[in-house]
């Protein structure tokens, strides 16, 4: 009996000096003031972290320096964070890095602060980061190790703090602006508070203005969107009116004729040294290219035609193959049909098919035409072996020159809504380092841009004014919504119809891949139940508010204030 | 016999990135899964995809509802198409392992790619006696243009 109580009073002994010897471990930790440390709690069943552990939405952590793992790759450094699994210390997947600040080892250090943004609870695993020391907001997978932890009592009093800070921020950034980028922007006023710096307010009558000038905004950016559409449809009936009359039989000489118009293009754009934007250069040659296969492929499909009209026109009438009234005037056998098809009007192919045809026509036919064409550029190029050459570029609309003085702005957001346009003028991915840069006065890194790109990027940044999303500040009715993150390649971009503040929702337009025409959608910020008490806005989400004068970047024709 | 020249010649113009690119087809010849597949990475790594899939091949070749878009694209040094291990009747999986570098664009814009080593499945169906692609399918699919042929533009 006296040993089984001996054996006993050890046992709870060693219980009691395991448990203040891992609490004095932790509490080694040297954790900042108002940080605890804790172990995070987690089921031991399965030795993941659960949602009922310590770690909530919105909780911050500071990360201890042994949990961060620092790596170079491509010569930029990337962070990682150190996973904590199943009791052994092993790396973080590669999708949890933090990202990089310069071309060398990452400047996290390990009383950096991050927090969550949010939890996907079907693998326990935490999404999204933000890192107060980054001038971007970074996400990922990954499992929490033992860190320290803001105490809830003070994290709130830093979410009020970091949210005044980012308010008298923007504002000095703002300040900071030329005289010609201090447009009149509806959320300030001219009023300076004992600190300098200028305080946001409205009241109710800008208010309202504002609210009619972002819809003027928004109608114009469909307006403009409309406009293109419609010169794709006018462009494309030009180019294939003069083939309607061609009969089949001529075709081929046509053919002919186009494909050596491209091969002419084709090479003219890869000796290109000066004269065209590296992203147009890369597109259309890859477009020409295609456009030479599509005219090889019907030459050969054009060449089986006749040869088998031929055989039949010896005991059959030979039978002449008209153009249908509409679509691609090429179209005349089924092999044709199936080579150009009917493409709908925003995408590539139709462009492709487009080039095809005007390549196709004599030299004479081509200028008259390049008179009526709207969607065409001329420019000099310069080849690599110094020559000059000028070239008459077909393209799909909002083809924007590289200095974008007297570009229109309506045209410059309403190209922000199809892929395509996307592709050549400003990703998804420029869009959010548009927002940062606005926001932080540095552009994030990654991604790395080529110098005078990321010169490009910040002067376009200027006509626009960011919003936080996060920091409770609500999109409105013409803003661009860009939803992006960085490690994946697409991205989304929609006009905001209107904002629901209640249930995080935005009635949104967007490109329509299939139709190529826009669409309306509801999008949800959040991706929380609507019961849920405290809804956080998804990672990624970056808010950009066209400014409602003219500026530097753009100017406004025609309707808009 | 003129026409065979003039294809060959474009043919070896189009393969001056050193990775032969297979021309484009309108119709779907393809007798093996893996045919379909080596085509398919070949004129996505020329970056034909990202550029724009034309109709013919999306209808002929996939059973996807519309073309895949995306204003980026994932940058690998090569890729290795996995032979098919199983198959049966009418389905068949190919995967394509991707040795990644980067996630660019047109512009040249670089961001560090999230995985070194990306894992494409390809589910193939036949329908009407052709191979298709099923899945993944054109929201879900991502381009990966060949490193080679981004320099060589």
């Amino acid at each position: 009996m006296r040993l089984f109580n001996s054996y006993y009073l050890l046992t709870i002994i060693l219980l009691i000096s395991g448990w203040f010897f891992v609490e004095f471990n932790l509490m080694s930790q040297n954790c900042p003031s108002g940080y605890n440390a804790r172990t995070l709690t987690h089921s031991i069943a399965s030795n993941l972290l659960t949602n009922t552990s310590d770690i909530q939405r919105g909780t911050r952590v500071c990360v201890d320096q042994k949990n961060i793992d620092h790596k170079k790759q491509n010569g930029l450094g990337q962070t990682f964070l150190r996973g904590w699994y199943d009791g052994k210390t092993v790396p973080m997947p590669e999708n949890a890095f933090l990202g990089e600040t310069k071309n060398e080892l990452s400047a996290l250090q390990p009383e950096s602060e991050i927090s969550i943004t949010n939890m996907l609870p079907k693998d326990n695993r935490f999404f999204g980061l933000k890192s107060s020391t980054f001038p971007k907001v970074s996400a990922g997978e990954f499992h929490l190790p033992n860190s320290c932890v803001l105490n809830q009592r003070d994290q709130h009093e830093q979410e009020e703090t970091e949210q005044a800070e980012n308010s008298l921020e923007e504002n000095f950034m703002d300040q900071k602006n030329t005289n010609e980028d201090r447009i009149f922007d509806p959320e300030t006023n001219p009023q300076t508070d004992p600190n300098g710096l200028m305080r946001a307010t409205a009241d109710d009558s800008e208010k309202a203005a504002r609210n009619i000038a972002q819809q003027d905004l928004f109608q114009s950016i469909l307006a403009a969107r409309k406009a293109v559409y419609e010169a794709i449809e006018e462009d494309d009936q030009n180019v294939s009116e003069p083939y309607r009359q061609i009969p089949f039989s001529a075709l081929g000489k046509f053919l002919e004729q186009s494909k050596a118009g491209l091969n002419d293009l084709a090479q003219s754009l890869d000796q290109t040294k000066e004269g065209i934007e590296s992203s147009e250069k890369f597109r259309f040659a890859s477009l020409t290219q295609l456009a030479q296969e599509k005219t090889l492929l019907s030459l050969g499909a054009f060449q089986k035609e006749i040869n088998q009209q031929s055989y039949l026109g010896a005991t059959m009438a030979f039978k002449e193959l008209f153009s249908p009234p509409s679509g691609n005037p090429l179209s005349r056998t089924p092999e044709l049909s199936e080579i150009f098809n009917n493409p709908s009007l925003l995408k590539s192919e139709n462009l492709v098919n487009r080039l095809i045809l005007f390549h196709g026509l004599p030299k004479q036919e081509q200028d008259l035409l390049l008179k009526k064409l709207k969607l065409v550029e001329f420019l000099d190029l310069v080849l690599e072996n110094g020559t000059k050459k000028k070239i008459s570029l077909l393209h799909n609309g909002y083809f924007l020159g590289g200095g974008l003085t007297g570009t229109d702005c309506s045209l410059l957001a309403s190209s922000a809504l199809p892929v395509e346009m996307r592709k050549g003028k400003f990703t998804s991915l420029d869009f959010r380092a548009m927002w940062i840069y606005r926001r932080k006065g540095v552009l994030p890194m990654p991604p790395r841009y080529k110098k005078d790109r990321a010169e490009l990027i910040k002067k376009v940044s200027k006509a626009f004014v960011p919003i936080n999303v996060y920091a409770g500040e609500k999109p409105m009715v013409g803003d661009l919504l860009v939803y992006r993150l960085p490690w994946e390649t697409s991205g989304h971009v929609f006009v905001v119809k209107s904002y629901d503040p209640k249930f995080l929702t935005a009635e949104v337009i967007e490109a329509s891949q299939s139709a190529g025409t826009i669409r309306e959608r509801v999008f949800a910020l959040s991706t929380d139940p609507i019961e849920e008490k405290n809804r956080i806005i998804r990672a990624g989400l970056f808010n950009l508010r066209l400014k409602p004068k003219s500026n530097q970047v753009c100017q406004y024709h025609g309707g808009t204030i | 016999m003129r026409l065979n020249i003039c294809i060959l010649l474009v043919t070896s113009c189009v393969a001056f990135a050193g990775e032969k690119i297979p021309i484009l087809v309108t119709t779907n010849h393809f007798k093996t899964p893996q045919e379909l597949i080596e085509y398919y990475c070949a004129r996505d790594g020329a970056g034909f995809y990202w550029t724009g899939m034309t109709e013919a091949e999306r209808k002929n070749l996939t059973t996807w509802k519309e073309i895949p878009s995306h204003d980026s694209f994932l940058i690998t040094k090569q890729y290795k198409i996995v032979p098919q291990k199983t198959a049966f009747l009418d389905e068949a999986q190919i995967e394509v392992i991707y040795d990644l570098t980067d996630i660019g664009d047109a512009h040249g814009t670089r961001s560090p790619a999230a995985e070194k080593e990306y894992r494409v499945t390809f589910y193939l169906k036949k329908h009407y006696g052709r191979w298709k692609i099923q899945k993944p399918n054109a929201s879900q699919i991502v381009p990966v243009l060949l490193e080679s042929h981004l320099k060589n533009r």
